[in-house]
């Protein structure tokens, strides 16, 4: 598994190296609006963007087929990509960290205490995300996955617009958003292992 | 001498085509050629061999374990190499040392970098820049460099120029040394297999349509020039295709040996591999 996350991660180099661009790009945003909330922008395309280009990469040279015929196994190739998408969203999650502390220590970030929340909030709510979307790219494709991507944001966005709107919830008091906050990592593993057991089927399934 | 690979009933059936209950065996030390025009089921069946595809019926025993129940450990033992490079062209060789040593047990970085260094490829450069023989020599560097025992090659020398051809060919010579080893090449390209194949299987249509020993298979065959009234005095038996153009007719016959002795006149020119394909492909049934 070790093997396949550094594969990954060696054909993220070059897209890498245009996310520390990006990264200068938000910092300066970060220290004009005094919030380093933006860097969860870039936590997001760590995380789900970056992902999905692996999958790409890997759709375009015929990896699968190649890998499949070592002594690897199915349910490792796909062990491998999870492993990759927790590594990306912890990776942003500690720069988004790092960066917010950074930037309160010298009087341009607003708020410390919203850091770790935010990087916490950010870095879950994309691996949620991921989590719903690779049982698709497995069954689909990367192509369909992408529009599936698209789909998901527009829902999600639209959903709290809508709630918010219509003021969902306003009828919830904050015991009840406490209990969430408290039985959220449990619902993320829960995702997790659902998801990649259905990610196994489907790739398992597949003929190469 | 015992055999590597033992492939019995294996079927797999898409819509408008069906590998129809191929079986095969192939003895280690030995080298063993897949034959057959385009779309016959080579690939098929070195796919079902892997476990890339799911079979229909049959069995695949490779080491003496089904290649199902024991994959991983059997795959330690196999190197691939397919028609095409997968190798993603961001990636150098190196970075495929690194991922390969940490896959198989038995890799080999010293034997590695000695295989890019006879052909010439660099260890940093990336494969983006690699032409399509350099991507298929790195293709056999990384099949052979963990010592495997089995070597399966999928139309590895397709596309590639005669001396690019040739020296994979001598390396495939040289790993066959060993007599724990084997070889299975599946081509169309028929004057490499003539070169260095122990055993030709033909795959036609989903079929097997033999697979024998190429030498004796070569010595047997032969292809008679003849007119309809000769073809009509040919034993039933010794005819397998006939080819007819308006000259006369072009006969498949095996027993080529013995169809000289018994008519000195008649013109018999050994076949080739090709001539057995294309006679198969093409040619009736008497």
């Amino acid at each position: 598994m070790k093997a396949l996350i550094y594969k990954d991660l060696c054909l993220l180099r070059s897209y890498f190296r245009s996310l520390v661009l990006m990264f200068v790009f938000y910092l300066l945003i970060g220290v004009l609006n005094q919030n380093s909330s933006i860097f969860a922008a870039l936590v997001g395309v760590l995380c789900i963007i970056s992902s999905i280009t692996s999958f790409s990469y890997d759709q375009f040279c015929g990896w699968d087929l190649y890998c499949a015929s070592l002594p690897v196994g199915r349910r490792t190739m796909v062990l491998a990509k999870y492993g990759l998408v927790m590594l990306l969203t912890l990776s942003g999650m500690a720069i988004m960290t790092v960066s917010g502390l950074l930037l309160s220590l010298v009087g341009w970030g607003g708020d410390s205490a919203d850091i770790l929340p935010g990087a916490l909030g950010a870095g879950s709510a994309c691996c949620l995300m991921v989590m719903v979307l690779l049982p698709f790219i497995y069954r689909y494709g990367v192509e369909k996955g992408r529009i599936i991507l698209m789909i998901l944001s527009v829902a999600i966005f639209s959903g709290f617009f809508a709630a918010a709107e219509f003021q969902v919830f306003s009828g919830f008091s904050e015991m009840s958003f406490r209990m969430f906050l408290y039985f959220y990592p449990l619902l993320l593993v829960l995702a997790c292992v659902v998801s990649y057991q259905v990610s196994c089927r489907f790739f398992e399934a597949k003929d190469l | 001498m015992q055999n590597l690979l033992e492939v019995h009933g294996l079927t797999r059936s898409y819509s408008g085509f069906t590998l129809d209950h191929i079986s095969f065996s192939l003895a280690s030390g030995s080298i063993m050629g897949l034959i057959g025009d385009n779309g016959a089921g080579k690939t098929t069946t070195l796919k079902l061999i892997l476990n890339l595809i799911r079979r229909d019926e049959g069995e695949v025993i490779l080491f003496g374990q089904d290649n199902r129940s024991a994959e991983r450990e059997i795959k330690q033992q196999i190197g691939v190499v397919f028609d095409e490079c997968h190798f993603s062209d961001l990636l150098r060789p190196d970075d495929l040392d690194r991922i390969h040593a940490a896959i198989y047990r038995g890799w080999d970085s010293a034997y590695y970098r000695q295989l890019l260094d006879r052909f010439s490829l660099p260890l940093r450069g990336t494969i983006k820049s690699f032409s399509r023989g350099m991507k298929m020599k790195l293709s056999f560097c990384c099949a052979m460099a963990h010592h495997p025992r089995l070597l399966l090659l999928d139309e590895a020398t397709g596309g590639l120029d005669p001396v690019a051809r040739n020296e994979l060919l001598d390396l495939l010579l040289g790993f066959i040394q060993d007599e724990d080893r084997s070889v299975l090449l599946s081509s169309h390209i028929t004057s490499d297999l003539e070169r260095i194949c122990d055993t030709v299987g033909y795959l036609h249509a989903g079929k097997m349509a033999f697979c024998e020993e190429k030498d004796a298979l070569l010595e047997r065959m032969g292809i008679l020039h003849c007119g309809e009234d000769q073809l009509s005095s040919l034993e039933p038996d010794a005819c397998l295709r006939v080819r007819r153009h308006q000259f006369g007719c072009d006969v498949l016959i095996d027993g080529r040996e013995a169809l000289s002795r018994q008519h000195p006149d008649w013109v018999v020119d050994r076949a080739t591999l090709e001539d057995i394909m294309v006679f198969y492909a093409k040619g009736e049934r008497r």
